[in-house]
């Protein structure tokens, strides 16, 4: 490619002195379609004589310096038109307009993530219409096929789903489902609709192990789950009288619930992983081209596949605001925080739309957390309209960090506060700052409550370090 | 399982070309050679999405055809249609809970996979593609792949002999699906020996080697009895017409002797009771459907990409120099068009004297 830029000033200069005024227009995308396709084929003859030829068509055209400009430059707005296609539900005009860029672009490529929000959007609209027709059995295979629709975020597939299973005769598998969620999912809200649901097919003890799987999941909510159980139960009693008096032994199973996951096993539910939801994992929004420029196709492509050091590489002279960004996520993953700090405060200055600079802050955010600079990254969040999602990612890590701290200032009561309140925004509290809350408590001489929080960990599970704690309070 | 026994397991199929054989110089010429039919067949047959059309299937995709693609991508050096291939799949038909993929994928249906079994032919070419472009394009991660996706094939897909007694074991058509009272149904072109070995030696899987070996055995019994048929029964008591199944050599079997001389095998009896058989076809015409036992063509067809099979196995049986490989044409459908590319890289790769006069 160095050899095709030095060809390409020279001849803009020899060409410019064949300059005429008549003709001040520079070549369209259409144009330019050859060249393209002779860039991606990489045939250094065929883009010389294909500039020559534009250039005398087009004298006052100026042959950038580097090429590759030419060759990756896919419009911003072309790939927004085939995202709303998506959105839409139009999703044949989203192929006819990916396969119409390839054709225009050939060195392009649609990203996986637009091949997978083509896939998942097209599996959901065909989901909902087989429930919407009430054609269970296409819309259980649909979702079986579909590990994607089952994820947590959209947990109302999985509940969906169980109902479709009960529409066609298998409570068992609908149960499994229920747990599948109660196993994988760890907002409160969720948990406790889930245990509401499972109600309506599952017997007492069923019901009993559902519980135990979603407080397993979110400590924190365990309260209020077993406060559901307990109502639920009164409930499926109340039905079934003579269950009061059987007991549990007069119930279906006790392997039930493992029965019914065993049936179900391709629809394992998906949580939220560190990988996919941490934004030290995720590429700057690489769809956002604008006027400004888009990170280089080769770039995106290796952080894309996790390739931190080839995204390095590829945008280790880049100038644009988003190949900035982009360079700041791969620095970050690369451990290189101080690169991506400086990357990331670069790009949040001169993003060329609202939403690059509000991610480029969100980055700055995250990495000056990473180097322990709380007090800065707050004063970035309260400065910045992120949106929920990067906000309950900053703040919880803020106040994660700044509870932790107090602790070890010996400002207990701050530390307690930090994490109620970490607590309350994000509806669990890691076990590691529960005992470190538990300790504060101890430490400020508040040894009851204390207790309590040591045993309520210990009673979720027991170890060494609950044991230690309980014997820590009691003395 | 130690190296040693792969490699000797591989040794017992002498004459195989492995990817160590071939020479950079070699990568070269396929590359630069059949650089202009790789393009039209990318034109003809993928989608900007990376989906291998089969326009006379419906439109449909399937596993055999994303196998076949990113092997003739990765074994031509286009690493952006290997990615693109590479992430359909993975996403519309890798998906099942294991690492192997459903086999077919319809356009215009509300459940895109009605069937989520697999195909074994699919995921071996797939994982043989994902090794070779691991090579070609030095991305790791592929390499990790296709070792998970031998395992899986050798946990699910490969079968002990029914007759047991020491013989090789075989690879099953599906994980699920083909197993009968006594044995099972088998698919003597699904076992591509070179994939095979290739991905045993990577892998240090001495299953896969054996199974190589069984394959090509099986195929030898079956020559003694006419030309390879599609389908067979594999029983305690041997080999046997499988019911409900074609047991004549169409255009399942047709691979067979292709693969055989991509392998390096070129004196397989395979070989030549299929060259004997397209010797008595009216010049101009291939057969495309044999009647076993008799060798007579059933059906006929002047597509060049079955001709080019014929071709290369007619010249490779007679040893002769120069074959009658016809021009590809990019109006051969999805099957043929990848058969002529298959059979001009085995020339190159393994019947060099072969070459298209």
């Amino acid at each position: 490619m160095k050899r095709l830029q030095q060809t390409g000033r020279a001849l803009t200069v020899a060409c410019s002195l064949l300059a005429s005024p008549a003709l001040a227009q520079a070549p369209s995308d259409a144009d330019l379609q050859a060249l393209r396709f002779y860039l991606s084929e990489e045939n250094e003859q065929a883009v010389n004589s294909e500039l020559r030829r534009l250039q005398l068509q087009y004298p006052d055209w100026v042959v950038p310096e580097d090429l590759g400009q030419l060759e990756g430059g896919v419009p911003g707005e072309m790939i927004d038109r085939i995202y709303r296609q998506i959105e839409a539900g139009t999703f044949e005009a989203a192929r006819d307009s990916i396969e119409e860029i390839s054709r225009t672009y050939p060195s392009w490529s649609p990203s996986p993530e637009l091949l997978k929000t083509l896939a998942n959007a097209e599996a959901q609209a065909n989901f909902d219409s087989a429930v919407a027709s009430g054609n269970a059995q296409v819309a259980i295979r649909i979702a079986r096929g579909n590990p994607e629709l089952l994820r947590c975020e959209r947990v109302n597939n999985a509940w969906l789903l169980a109902e479709q299973y009960q529409a066609t005769g298998d409570p068992q598998s609908a149960l499994g489902i229920y747990s599948g969620i109660a196993r994988s999912c760890s907002d409160p809200d969720i948990l406790v609709a889930t245990l509401e649901k499972s109600a309506a097919i599952a017997n007492l003890e069923q019901l009993a192990q559902i519980a135990e799987l979603a407080r397993g999941k979110a400590p924190g909510t365990a309260e209020r789950l077993t406060a559901v159980e307990n109502r639920l139960r009164a409930g499926i009693l109340a039905e079934t009288p003579d269950l009061a008096l059987a007991g549990n032994g007069a119930v279906t199973g006790a392997d039930g619930i493992a029965t019914a996951v065993g049936i179900a096993p391709s629809v394992s539910l998906r949580p939220v992983t560190r990988e996919q939801g941490a934004p030290t994992s995720r590429p700057a929004a690489p769809r956002a081209a604008t006027a400004s420029g888009a990170p280089p196709r080769a770039a995106t492509a290796a952080a894309e596949r996790g390739d931190w050091a080839g995204c390095l590489a590829r945008t280790a002279n880049a100038r644009n605001a988003a190949s900035v960004a982009q360079r700041g996520w791969c620095a970050l993953n690369s451990d290189r925080p101080m690169q991506a700090l400086s990357d990331f405060s670069d790009a949040a200055q001169r993003g060329a739309t609202a939403s690059a600079r509000r991610d480029a802050r969100y980055g700055q955010a995250i990495t000056m957390l990473q180097l322990d600079m709380i007090d800065q990254a707050a004063a970035i969040a309260a400065a910045t309209h992120f949106t929920a999602e990067q906000r309950l990612e900053v703040e919880s890590l803020i106040l994660d960090k700044r509870g932790i701290a107090a602790y070890e200032r010996r400002d207990y009561a701050r530390a307690i506060a930090y994490f109620d309140e970490l607590e309350r925004i994000t509806g669990v509290v890691r076990r590691d700052l529960a005992l470190l809350r538990g300790y504060a408590y101890l430490n400020s001489g508040q040894k009851a409550r204390a207790k309590a929080e040591f045993q309520r960990l210990h009673d979720q599970m027991s170890t060494r370090a609950t044991r230690r704690a309980l014997s820590d309070a009691a003395d | 399982m130690n190296r040693r026994s792969v490699l000797s397991g591989i040794a017992a199929l002498a004459g195989l070309t492995t990817t160590g054989g071939r020479g950079l110089a070699q990568t070269t010429t396929l590359e630069t050679s059949l650089q202009d039919v790789w393009q039209a067949w990318r034109a003809a047959n993928l989608d900007a999405t990376g989906r291998v059309i089969d326009q006379f299937q419906r439109n449909a995709s399937h596993s055999e055809g994303q196998g076949y693609g990113m092997l003739l991508a990765a074994t031509l050096g286009d690493q952006r249609s290997f990615e693109r291939m590479e992430t359909w799949t993975r996403l519309n038909l890798a998906i099942r809970s294991d690492a192997l993929m459903a086999w077919r994928w319809f356009p215009d249906e509300p459940v895109r996979v009605p069937d989520l079994n697999n195909a074994s032919d699919g995921d071996l070419f797939r994982a043989w593609a994902l090794l070779r472009a691991s090579q070609r394009f030095e991305v790791p991660e592929y390499r990790e792949t296709a070792e998970r996706i031998v395992a899986d094939l050798i946990g699910s897909c490969i079968a002990a002999h029914p007759a047991g007694g020491g013989l090789d074991p075989l690879l099953l058509p599906a994980a699920e699906g083909f197993r009968t009272e006594t044995g099972f149904v088998y698919n003597p072109c699904y076992a591509m020996p070179l994939a095979m070995t290739e991905l045993a030696t990577a892998f240090d899987a001495p299953a896969l080697a054996q199974a190589a070996r069984g394959a090509v055995e099986v195929s030898r019994q079956l020559a003694r009895g006419g030309v390879v048929p599609d389908w067979v029964e594999v029983t305690p008591a041997g080999l046997r017409a499988a019911p409900d199944f074609s047991f004549d050599a169409g255009y399942e079997a047709m691979r067979i002797p292709l693969f055989l001389i991509w392998s390096g095998l070129t004196d397989h009896p395979a070989i030549h009771r299929y060259a004997e058989a397209q010797q008595r076809v009216t010049p101009g015409l291939v057969a495309t459907e044999i009647d076993r036992e008799s060798g007579a063509a059933l059906s006929t067809s002047t597509d060049p990409g079955y001709k080019a099979v014929a071709a290369l196995t007619t010249c490779t049986a007679q040893r002769s120099i120069g074959s009658e490989i016809p021009p590809f044409s990019d109006s051969s459908p999805y099957y043929p068009a990848t058969l002529q590319l298959f059979a001009l890289i085995a020339q190159i790769e393994a019947s060099p004297m072969c070459i298209p006069i």
